[in-house]
C-alpha cells in the first residue's frame, strides 16, 4: 500500500495491483484527450431499434430516426434496499445500486437478482460511508462516490479495492459531500456538491479541469447533484437547487440551460439524477415524482412515471425518485427511490406507445403536508416545512390534534422566499420565525402575529419577512467562515439569550451567531473536517450548555460544548441512523431512527431507558422518522417524515394522535391501506 | 376612477416600524371602506416607514400619486439611517419589490433601481396589475442583512 499526497494537498490511495492498472492508464493519458469525442462513462454501445433488438451504433445521429420505442414499461421492483442513493448498468445489464444506508455497492442481474456486494462500512481502503454516486468504466471499474469520506473510491471489476483520492476540503483535487460522477476512459467528472462545481480527474485521481461555482447565473451551480458526458464530451451537470440542466462544451464552458422550478412539462422540481443515453438525457425530477426524457439541448421530449399517492405504492408509480440509469443497449431503465428503499425497472413500450405519466404531477399549492423533515416547535405552535412547494405551514396543537393556520413563503430566490426551506426555529414568546433556507444559503427572520388563545382560525398573512441574513455575504466578510464554501443553514436552533445554532449538513459544519446575527464560533476547524458523516439534527439542551448532534451516518448522537468541545455520545446496538434529536430539562435525550422506524429513550449518562415503534403505516408506527420535539404540554412531536405526517406520544410512547397527509393518517385510523380507507 | 388607499393617508407623515398596515393609520383618517372616487387627492404624498429593528427611515412618494391598478408608476424613494438621520451611504443598497400574498403572486415587472445620491433612489417599472390587497417591499440590504419594511396598500 503506498500513499501518494498530491495537488492540493489530497490524499490518494492505491493497491500494488491497482497501482499497475493505473499505470497503464496513465500511458494512455499521453493523448490529448479532453477536447476529444469519447465514449461515455456508462458506455453506449448500441442503439435500440424499432422491434428492440441492439444494433451497431451508428457513428452520426439519425437525421430521420425511426419511430423511437419510448423507455417506461414497469417490469420489476428491487426492493430491500436501505437508502438506494444512486444506480449504474454495466454493459452486461448488470445493475449497482450505491446503498446509501448500507455502505456498500449492491450489484444485481438486470431482473433485480442480487450477484454480490461491494465495499463496506468504515473509512479505511476499500470501506464506504453513505456512498451517493456509482459508474461503471469500460474495463468493469466500479467509480463510487464515497460521500460520507469525502473521496472517490474504485474498485476493480471484481470487487477489490484499487485506490482513492479526495479527502474533504475545498483545494483543488479534495470534495465536500461528493455525489453523481461520470467515468470515459480518460476521466473521472465529479458533482463537488459541497464545493459547488464540477471537477475533473483523470484515472488516477489528478485534476485536469474544474468549472462552476455557487450561483444562478449561467455557469454557476447551486448544489450540483449528478453528472454526464455526452458522446461529444460535452458535460451534462443536474443544478439541483436552480432546478436546472446545464449544458458545456468538453472545456467546460458555454453553458446553456433548461429547466426552471414548476410542475409542468420541462420543468423540474428539486431534480436528483440523470442519465444520458445516445441523444437522450434522463432526469430524476424528484419531487415531480416522474422521469423527464429530453434532448439533448433540452427541452423534454416526454416523460413517465405516475405519483404513488397510497402509502408504499409501487408497480410503476413513483415516489421522490432520486437516481436513474440507462442499460447501454437502450433497453431497459433503473429507476431508485431511496425514501421508498427501492429501485424499480423498467423496460420498453410497445412500438408508438407513451409511457403512463400522472395527471398530478405535482401537490396542491393549497397544502398536502408533503413535511419536510425538521420541525419548530413552541407553545401551541409547531411550523414544518413544505417539501414539494417550498414553503412553511403553521399549525395550532389543539389537545394533539393540530389544524393549519397559515402558509408562510413560496419557492423564489427573494428576500422570503425559499429554495428547499430546510431549518425552522419557532418562538412564540418574541413571535418569530426563523427558516433556514439551504437552497438560497439564507436565514429568514419573520415576525408572527398570533390569535389570542382559544381563537382559531387560518392567516393568511401570519408571517411578516423582518430581515434575511445572507450567508455568502456574510462568508465573504467573515474570517472564520472565508475558508468555507457557501454555508447551507440546513437546521437552526435558538438556545434562550437568542443565540443561533446553524448545523450545514453538508460541509459538516456548526456557526453560531449572535442575537444580533454575528458570527460567534464556527466550528469545527475547516483544517480538521467535519467529525460527523451524515448530521441530521441539532438540538440544545433546556440549559444552554450543551449542543447534540445526530450523526446518521455512524449512528450515534454525539455532544458537545457550546464552543465544540467533544463531551459524550450515546448509543445502541439497534440505533442505526439518528434522524433526530431532542432533550428533555433532566438530560433524558429521545432519539428518532431514520432507519428501523423506532424511538429511542436515554437518561443523561447514556443508558438506554426503552425504545419504542416499528416501521409501518399504523398508529404508533413510524416510516423514516425524522425530527423530534418536546411540547409544553411535556409529549413527544415526531416529524414522521416517510409517512408524511406527525406523531404525538408520551415521553414513555404511548401513541396519542397524528396529523398530515390524508391519505396517510385515515389508513392509519382505519387500520388498513385498502382504497376505501384513504379515499 | 381607481386610486391608491394607503396608510400614508393624507396629513402629515406617520412613521410605522417593520409594516404600515391599514389599521395603523390615525383615527381620523377614512377607513378603507370609505373611501370614495369624489373624494378629493391627498395633499401630501410621503409617507415614511421603519424596518422592524428601527435601524433605517424610508420615505417615498409615487408618481403620479394616487397609486392606481393596472397603471405604472415610479417611487421616489430617501433612505436614512433612524440614529443620526444621515442618508445612507454606498455601504447599503435599495431594493423593492411588491406582491399580492393572498393571492400568492407577485408584480408581472421587475423594477429598476436608480441611486440618485446619497440615500436617494428612483424606482422605475412599478406597476400593480389588479385591485386588491397589495404590499410593498422596501429591503435594505447593508453586508449580509436585508432588512425589510413594508407598506401596505388596498387598490380599488
Amino acid at each position: 500500500m503506498r500513499f501518494i499526497l498530491k495537488g492540493g494537498g489530497a490524499v490518494r490511495r492505491e493497491s500494488v495491483v491497482g497501482a499497475v492498472s493505473a499505470l497503464a492508464v496513465f500511458l494512455c493519458l499521453v493523448r490529448p484527450a479532453i477536447a476529444q469525442e469519447e465514449p461515455t462513462s456508462r458506455p453506449a454501445t448500441a442503439q435500440v431499434n424499432p422491434v428492440g433488438t441492439a444494433t451497431s451504433a451508428p457513428t452520426t445521429r439519425p437525421t430521420a430516426a425511426p419511430a423511437e420505442r419510448k423507455l417506461g414499461a414497469y417490469h420489476a421492483t428491487i426492493s430491500g434496499l436501505l437508502d438506494p442513493g444512486a444506480v449504474a448498468i454495466d454493459d452486461k445489464g448488470r445493475i449497482y445500486v450505491a446503498e446509501s444506508g448500507r455502505h456498500r455497492v449492491s450489484v444485481f442481474d438486470k431482473k433485480g437478482k442480487p450477484v454480490r456486494t461491494i465495499g463496506r462500512k468504515g473509512s479505511g481502503d476499500g470501506e464506504l460511508f453513505c456512498p451517493a454516486g456509482v459508474a461503471i468504466s469500460t474495463n468493469g471499474d466500479v467509480f463510487v462516490s464515497d460521500s460520507g469520506n469525502h473521496r472517490i473510491v474504485v474498485f476493480d471489476r471484481k470487487g477489490q479495492f484499487r485506490l482513492s483520492w479526495g479527502g474533504y476540503g475545498s483545494e483543488l483535487g479534495r470534495l465536500i459531500h461528493p455525489m453523481g460522477l461520470s467515468v470515459s476512459d480518460t476521466r473521472v467528472s465529479v458533482a463537488d456538491a459541497g464545493n459547488d462545481r464540477i471537477q475533473v480527474f483523470d484515472r488516477r485521481g489528478d485534476v485536469l479541469r474544474h468549472f462552476g461555482e455557487w450561483g444562478a447565473n449561467p455557469g454557476q451551480f447551486r448544489r450540483p447533484v449528478d453528472v454526464d458526458i455526452s458522446r461529444g464530451a460535452s458535460f451534462h451537470v443536474l443544478d439541483r437547487d436552480n432546478n436546472r440542466v446545464q449544458a458545456f462544451d468538453p472545456l467546460g464552458k458555454n453553458p446553456r440551460a433548461w429547466g426552471g422550478w414548476g410542475p409542468f412539462p420541462d420543468m423540474l422540481g428539486a431534480p436528483l439524477g440523470i442519465c444520458l443515453r445516445e441523444y437522450r438525457l434522463y432526469v430524476a425530477d424528484t419531487a415531480n415524482h416522474r422521469v423527464q426524457v429530453a434532448s439533448l439541448n433540452g427541452p423534454a421530449v416526454f416523460q413517465w412515471g405516475v405519483h404513488a399517492f397510497m402509502p408504499r405504492e409501487g408497480n410503476g408509480k413513483l415516489h421522490f425518485p432520486n437516481a436513474i440509469a440507462v442499460a447501454p443497449d437502450g433497453t431497459f431503465a433503473v429507476v431508485c427511490e431511496g425514501f421508498e428503499n427501492r429501485c424499480q425497472i423498467f423496460g420498453l413500450m410497445p412500438p408508438g406507445e407513451s409511457p403512463p405519466t400522472s395527471p398530478f404531477v405535482q401537490n396542491d399549492p393549497s397544502g398536502q403536508s408533503h413535511f419536510g423533515p425538521s420541525a419548530g416547535l413552541s407553545g401551541n405552535l409547531v411550523a414544518l416545512t413544505e417539501e414539494e412547494i417550498d414553503q412553511v405551514s403553521i399549525h395550532n396543537l389543539l389537545d394533539g390534534a393540530a389544524v393549519r393556520i397559515s402558509m408562510v413563503g413560496q419557492h423564489g430566490v427573494r428576500p422570503g422566499q425559499f429554495v428547499r426551506p430546510s431549518g425552522l426555529d419557532l418562538d412564540v414568546k418574541s413571535s418569530t420565525l426563523v427558516v433556514g433556507d439551504a437552497g438560497n444559503r439564507r436565514l429568514h427572520i419573520f415576525s408572527l402575529k398570533q390569535d389570542p388563545p382559544g381563537q382559531l382560525r387560518f392567516i393568511p398573512q401570519m408571517a411578516q419577512l423582518i430581515k434575511t441574513l445572507d450567508f455568502e455575504s456574510l462568508r465573504r466578510t467573515t474570517p472564520e467562515l472565508q475558508k468555507r464554501p457557501v454555508i447551507e443553514p440546513t437546521v437552526v436552533r435558538r438556545d434562550e439569550l437568542g443565540s443561533l445554532f446553524v448545523l450545514d449538513a453538508i460541509q459538516g459544519v456548526v456557526v453560531v451567531l449572535s442575537n444580533d446575527f454575528k458570527v460567534l464560533r464556527v466550528w469545527p476547524e475547516a483544517s480538521v473536517g467535519p467529525p460527523w458523516i451524515r448530521p441530521t439534527d441539532l438540538a440544545l439542551d433546556p440549559s444552554g450548555e450543551t449542543v447534540y448532534i445526530c450523526d446518521g451516518g455512524r449512528g450515534t448522537v454525539r455532544s458537545y460544548s457550546l464552543e465544540g468541545r467533544p463531551r459524550d455520545q450515546w448509543t445502541a446496538p439497534e440505533l442505526k441512523s439518528p434522524g433526530g434529536v431532542a432533550v428533555k430539562s433532566d438530560g433524558t435525550l429521545f432519539v428518532s431512527d431514520e432507519f428501523s422506524g423506532r424511538i429511542f429513550k436515554f437518561d443523561a449518562n447514556g443508558a438506554l431507558l426503552k425504545s419504542w415503534g416499528a416501521e409501518g403505516l399504523g398508529a404508533g408506527q413510524l416510516y423514516r422518522p425524522r425530527g423530534i420535539m418536546l411540547t409544553d404540554a411535556g409529549h413527544l412531536l415526531v416529524v414522521d417524515y416517510g409517512n408524511h405526517r406527525c406523531q404525538l406520544f408520551t415521553v414513555d410512547g404511548k401513541f396519542l394522535n397524528m396529523f398530515g397527509a390524508p391519505y396517510f393518517v385515515r389508513a392509519a385510523r382505519s387500520g388498513g391501506l385498502d382504497a376505501k380507507n384513504v379515499e | 376612477m381607481r386610486r391608491m388607499w394607503s396608510s400614508g393617508g393624507a396629513a402629515a407623515l406617520l412613521i410605522v416600524a417593520g409594516c404600515s398596515q391599514p389599521g395603523d393609520r390615525p383615527a381620523t383618517q377614512p377607513s378603507a371602506s370609505s373611501v370614495k372616487p369624489a373624494d378629493p387627492p391627498p395633499a401630501a404624498e410621503s409617507i415614511q416607514l421603519a424596518d422592524t429593528d428601527n435601524i433605517f427611515q424610508i420615505t417615498f412618494k409615487s408618481d403620479p400619486f394616487p397609486i392606481e391598478a393596472g397603471k405604472p408608476f415610479s417611487l421616489r424613494v430617501d433612505v436614512a439611517r433612524r440614529a443620526t438621520h444621515s442618508p445612507i451611504g454606498d455601504e447599503a443598497a435599495l431594493n423593492v419589490d411588491a406582491a399580492m400574498p393572498e393571492h400568492r403572486h407577485g408584480m408581472n415587472t421587475q423594477p429598476r433601481v436608480t441611486r440618485l445620491g446619497p440615500g436617494q433612489f428612483e424606482v422605475k417599472g412599478m406597476l400593480l396589475h389588479m385591485s386588491g390587497r397589495w404590499e410593498m417591499y422596501f429591503d435594505v440590504v447593508e453586508g449580509a442583512m436585508t432588512r425589510r419594511a413594508t407598506h401596505v396598500l388596498e387598490l380599488e
